[in-house]
């Protein structure tokens, strides 16, 4: 629900050789700098499980989606054929959660995507040129004066309800934390040595941005973006929840809440393992987001 | 000083104004004929057209704009196109419900969230941290939603301990009032204690590691007083930012929470006028919305300014 | 700490691990209760009845409304000329008889009551129900002239009786007056507020509006000008505005609603068991229907579909789903299959309009190869996006496949759906409706060329005809009779296909009684009151 904006607060980064981060050990020294600390290698080994089911999900579920078996709503967990029962059509709980997490998954990925691609520039932009700042943050005010939810409710029912445009009203959303995390961390760096090096040699604009601030930024936009995934797909949920998201007969963790709500006195138990599917996913991107953080800022690591 | 509180000023001004024009094209754009939605199955052409000749849908855009325009400057906001109620009316009905609940869930959240940030603190490397750690965590992955539905089923249903649903206005009954908001207010505070928890951590870990703070210990004060003196009064300072920035949350979260508990408040509002095009009453919700939001975010703005921190600490140190 | 858990875990596996598929039996039978009552005697006078109303009404006016839930609200402060009794009959309210029509069937006089007052102590009078009937009629707002029928001309020839004439004659007319049409408004009232009337209601009544508070309640009071008023034992009624289904359950539980409309068919078993609670229930007037696109709006490619032109193709539709089992599956068994407009509990009701196409998949599968189309039948399906409806397109879709249909669900918000019928914008679309108690609000503005609802386009001589003459016979059975062909015909043409009727659930604690819910969904408390507590159940 809420989206915390994870900024550097590390000064000392100000100095970072730019070459660093173009080192392919790099990324290997990340892994291991996550896998060594036991909540990273907790939230890794999560995020594994949720992706291989988001992308297995057609294996794992033995029934399809949306295949009806009206003599047996309401089975209990447990029951033969049935692990985690059925729903009020006889439909399979199992293969509806898997296909339901790949949706959550769909939507967080897409949502993300449209946060970076459109808030990265933006950022970069509002940061390096005082003049475009006062343009782009007046925008951002006023993105963020609409809560999050009523822009993705509006956006929903504007375009009308549906997987792909519930991922883009929940991006657009996330678009102005997205800037003012780009734009910081860019104002942050002008003032750099290597920075102000390269402004010194008469390189050009697009080129200190691309080739000096972004790779330096990458970290803090990777960090957010980890953030953005768990608010997407408890956004998701939300809308389909309203009816405003995914439409059935697909299937979506909000959407088997909101069935779940109807029956809640007769089959409380539908009401569990969806909701259940959605703590876990937002769990494992939170707890891995945050070995992350770890791991690109030394300094916060003290708090361990 | 007053140069920045000028600018801020300013700034909100042109945030508001750029609001209003979003929100009335916005809401034109959804689809739908708000005629089609009032008249219900007696929608005969006639009676559709009587119907948008009267809420004036049928007058150019830029006319209604105008319309819109004066009626913010004027603060009559028109009437609902369904019920026929003034809007100013149902904002005052249910704007206090959502206020109740907001700050409720506030309080909870500050309560809970600097005792379990406090208690990570002190017991640095324990499992009291880490088990502080993991209910931030949970809280923030844990859809309330989801969780409204359990506290419904358990804590309302099955043991009866608090009621399913209803609002008591909060000042002609506070205690029933009160209590009727128990368990909205804990649902939609859940993860705004969580994001307080953590901040309070960071914050007293970093307070309690700055030089004033070695010194002050040095000079014999008990690491409570400290803990009070110093760490503490960061972390309010760090809490106003937060709630600043986390009301947009707060109040996506007040629009479920509202509709899970049945509650009367904006959000419920906003949902209803949304899915019946009551067009009057979304612009006038939204706009309510947004200027609180927008006068909130100058109040902590300035608030920070005037009590800046670095002015305070420095003269506490010497 | 580990034992236990694995302890746990085994528990959980041993109990639930290898529990067989509990298939679902046949519901029991469920005959209608539409009333409960006690001894006048049995009644403590006074207290505040609080009813949970599952959808806020709309404007309190009886013009201009035009939500059927304003009614719930209205019958406790607005009565009508005439209301109908447990049996779907029409019986006098305000009026003394039953209108008397002349044999031409153009004028039609109304006796009506003496010794009435308003709530705002004004006299009742023929001359009062004029200007009701003329607002209905030339208000511009009014939702109610279309009901009304070809009036020429309203007068009121006494103090006590009303005549209305008519340009051709319409036997719907009463039917109308024992609606919201029939609600006579207070002229001072009328005066005063004009436009803005709903906003405080001033009419004939048990109750008189005392105040409304938007998006939670309307409450009314005891008015001591109503005529019966010794018949009234509460002080007050709260209607309380509980959109959600399970809150109105979780509500009655609680006992802090003592009334509730609309039960979900998921809660009403869970609710029943319960002691303390009782349930009444009678069939609707309405219905929920498919309605084919067979040549209405501007988009060719909507309706020149096999759906839309070959009536074999529609037959075979109407026969590839079985309408009892899809029932029992989504709701419970509490619901009942729909095969015509005309509900089985309306006095109009007959054996031709009760039949029903039976469910034969192979059947359909046969029409549909005999009609030369391509299998599967690729069939777009435009339905509301609200839990029921859902839920039981979710259920066509799944039992269509098998006659060889592939139904495409495409669920829209209700507003957007709307939108989306009024323009033609559709080739399959279900949709529902409340139900009206004469059969020519049912059927004559759905099969009508050109009629109000009549969104499928449906133009056929002998339909229209039938439904012509069925409004204008003023002999019952003779109407009975038309209505029965004109079902027939409709089913023939299948330009909508009947599916399911719902059933009025209404909830009550066993502390009050004096309650009535007939077939159009109104719940009656005008006449209710608390029990003395030696006379509760």
């Amino acid at each position: 629900m809420t989206t915390p904006i994870v900024t550097n607060t590390d000064k000392n980064t100000q100095g970072l050789d730019p070459e660093f981060h173009a080192s392919n050990n790099r990324a290997w020294w990340l892994l291991r700098s996550i896998l060594s600390n036991p909540m990273g290698l907790i939230g890794s080994v999560m995020v594994a499980i949720v992706v291989l089911v988001g992308l297995f999900a057609p294996l794992i579920a033995p029934y399809g989606f949306a295949q009806t078996n009206f003599q047996a709503p309401f089975q209990v967990p447990g029951t033969i054929g049935f692990v985690l029962g059925t729903d009020d059509l006889g439909r399979d709980v199992l293969s509806r959660l898997a296909f339901g997490v790949r949706a959550s998954l769909q939507v967080g990925l897409l949502a993300v995507a449209l946060a970076v691609i459109v808030g990265t520039p933006l950022g970069l932009l509002a940061g390096y040129f005082r003049g475009l700042d006062a343009v782009i943050s007046r925008l951002t005010d006023v993105t963020l004066a609409f809560p999050f939810l009523i822009i993705a409710v509006g956006l929903a029912a504007i375009s009308g309800p549906s997987l792909a445009n519930a991922a883009i009203a929940l991006g657009i959303s996330q678009v102005p934390t997205m800037i003012r995390v780009v734009r910081g961390e860019t104002m942050r760096l002008k003032s750099a040595d290597f920075v102000k090096a390269a402004i010194a040699t008469d390189a050009s604009k697009a080129r200190i941005l691309g080739m000096h601030v972004l790779p330096n930024i990458a970290s803090a936009i990777i960090v957010q973006a980890t953030v953005i995934i768990p608010t997407a797909v408890i956004g998701e949920s939300i809308l389909s929840f309203l009816g405003l998201g995914i439409q059935p007969p697909s299937p979506s963790l909000g959407i088997m809440l909101s069935d779940a709500q109807q029956y809640i006195f007769r089959a409380p138990s539908t009401a569990l393992f969806p909701g259940l599917a959605i703590l876990v996913i937002c769990l494992a991107f939170n707890l891995f987001g945050d070995a992350l953080r770890d791991a690109l800022d030394p300094n916060s690591k003290k708090g361990h | 000083m007053t140069r920045f509180v000028l600018t801020k000023i300013f700034h909100a001004i042109i945030t508001f104004v750029l609001s209003g024009i979003v929100i009335f094209f916005g809401v034109r754009m959804l689809p739908g004929d708000p005629a089609l939605a009032m008249a219900g199955e007696e929608a005969t052409p006639e009676r559709l057209d009587s119907i948008r000749a009267d809420l004036g849908l049928d007058q150019p855009l830029l006319v209604q704009f105008v319309k819109f325009l004066g009626d913010i400057v004027t603060g009559d906001l028109g009437e609902s196109t369904r019920t026929g109620l003034a809007v100013t009316e149902m904002i005052a009905t249910t704007l206090p419900v959502t206020l109740w609940l907001s700050l409720y869930a506030i309080v909870v959240a500050v309560i809970v969230g600097i005792t379990l940030g406090m208690v990570a603190e002190r017991f640095r490397g324990k499992w009291p941290e880490l088990g502080s750690n993991f209910l931030a965590l949970l809280g923030l992955s844990v859809p309330n939603f989801w969780l409204g539905l359990l506290a419904i089923l358990v804590l309302a249903v099955t043991l009866g301990w608090f009621p399913a649903s209803g609002y008591v206005d909060v000042l002609s009954d506070p205690i029933r009032g009160i209590y009727y908001l128990t368990l909205p207010a804990l649902i939609l505070g859940t993860s705004l204690a969580a994001v307080i928890t953590r901040q309070t951590r960071a914050s007293m870990i970093e307070s309690m590691g700055t030089d004033y703070v070695r010194m002050a210990r040095a000079k014999g004060l008990s690491r409570p007083r400290v803990l009070l003196r110093y760490g503490l009064r960061n972390s309010l300072i760090v809490l106003v930012t937060i709630i600043g920035l986390q009301l947009g949350g707060l109040i996506s979260g007040a629009v479920v929470t509202e509709r899970i508990f049945a509650l009367p408040g904006i959000g419920k509002l906003t949902l209803d006028a949304v899915f019946s095009r009551d067009y009057p009453v979304i612009q006038a919700v939204v706009l309510v919305i947004t200027a609180s939001y927008i006068l909130i975010n100058l109040a902590v703005d300035i608030l920070y300014s005037v009590i800046n921190p670095q002015i305070r600490v420095s003269e506490d140190a010497s | 700490m580990k034992k236990r858990i694995m302890a746990v875990l085994a528990s959980v596996v041993l109990l639930g691990g290898c529990t067989p598929v509990q298939p679902l039996g046949e519901p029991p039978e469920r005959p209608d209760v539409k009333s409960v009552d006690a001894d006048a005697g049995a009644f403590e006078e006074g207290g505040d009845l609080v009813m949970a109303l599952s959808s806020e009404p709309d404007r309190l006016d009886p013009t201009t409304s035009s939500s059927l839930y304003t009614r719930y609200v209205m019958q406790t402060m607005c009565q009508k000329l005439y209301d109908i009794d447990a049996n779907g009959e029409i019986t006098p309210m305000l009026a003394t008889s039953l209108p008397d029509v002349s044999t031409d069937g153009k004028t039609v006089r109304i006796p009506v009551k003496d010794g009435v007052r308003f709530a705002d102590g004004t006299d009742f009078d023929a001359e009062a129900v004029k200007t009701t009937i003329e607002r209905g009629l030339n208000l511009e707002e009014s939702s109610r002239s279309a009901e009304l029928g070809p009036i020429n001309d309203v007068t009121a020839i006494d103090d006590h009786t009303l005549e209305v004439t008519f340009d051709e004659p319409f036997a719907p007319f009463t039917a109308a007056l024992a609606d919201r049409a029939g609600m006579i408004m207070s002229p001072a009232a009328l005066d005063e507020a004009g436009e803005d009337f709903g906003d405080h209601p001033v009419c004939v009544g048990p109750f008189k509006f005392e105040k409304r508070i938007a998006q939670t309640s309307i409450k009314v009071v005891k008015d001591p000008n109503y005529y019966d008023a010794d018949k009234v034992h509460l002080d007050s009624i709260t209607y309380q505005i509980m959109s959600d289904a399970n809150i109105r359950a979780a509500n009655i539980r609680s006992g802090d609603v003592q009334v509730a409309d609309t039960i979900s068919p998921q809660d009403v078993d869970a609710l029943t068991e319960e002691s303390g609670i009782g349930l009444l229930q009678s069939n609707s007037l309405g219905y929920q229907g498919l309605t084919v696109n067979m040549g209405f709006g501007d988009n060719p490619e909507n309706f020149e579909t096999p759906l839309g032109q070959d009536p074999k193709v529609r037959k075979a539709l109407s026969m590839a789903f079985d309408r009892k089992a899809l029932v029992n599956t989504v709701f419970n068994g509490w619901f009942s299959p729909a095969c015509s407009g005309i509900s089985p509990d309306s006095p109009f009701a007959t054996k031709a309009s009760d039949e029903c196409v039976d469910y034969d998949p192979a059947g359909a599968k046969k029409l549909l190869e005999d009609a030369g189309v391509e299998l599967p039948l690729k069939v777009n399906m435009k339905v509301s996006n609200t839990q029921d409806t859902l839920r039981f397109a979710q259920a066509v879709q799944a039992s269509t496949k098998e006659a060889g249909f592939d139904i495409t669900v495409q669920p829209m918000e209700y507003t957007a759906l709307l939108d989306a019928q009024d323009r033609g914008d559709y080739e399959l679309l279900q949709l529902g409706w409340s139900g009206r108690v004469d059969p020519h609000g049912n059927l004559y503005t759905f099969h009508y060329p050109g009629a109000g609802n009549n969104v499928t386009g449906v133009d056929d001589d002998r339909l229209s005809n039938l439904l012509t003459r069925a409004s204008e016979a003023t002999d019952i059975d003779e109407r009975k009779k038309l209505y029965g062909e004109a079902s027939q015909r409709i089913g023939e043409l299948n330009s909508i296909i009947y599916l399911y009727r719902q059933k009025n659930l209404t909830a009550y604690t066993d502390d009050v009684s004096g309650i009535d819910v007939f077939s159009d969904g109104v719940v009656h408390l005008s006449e209710a009151g608390f029990l003395k507590k030696d006379a509760q159940r």
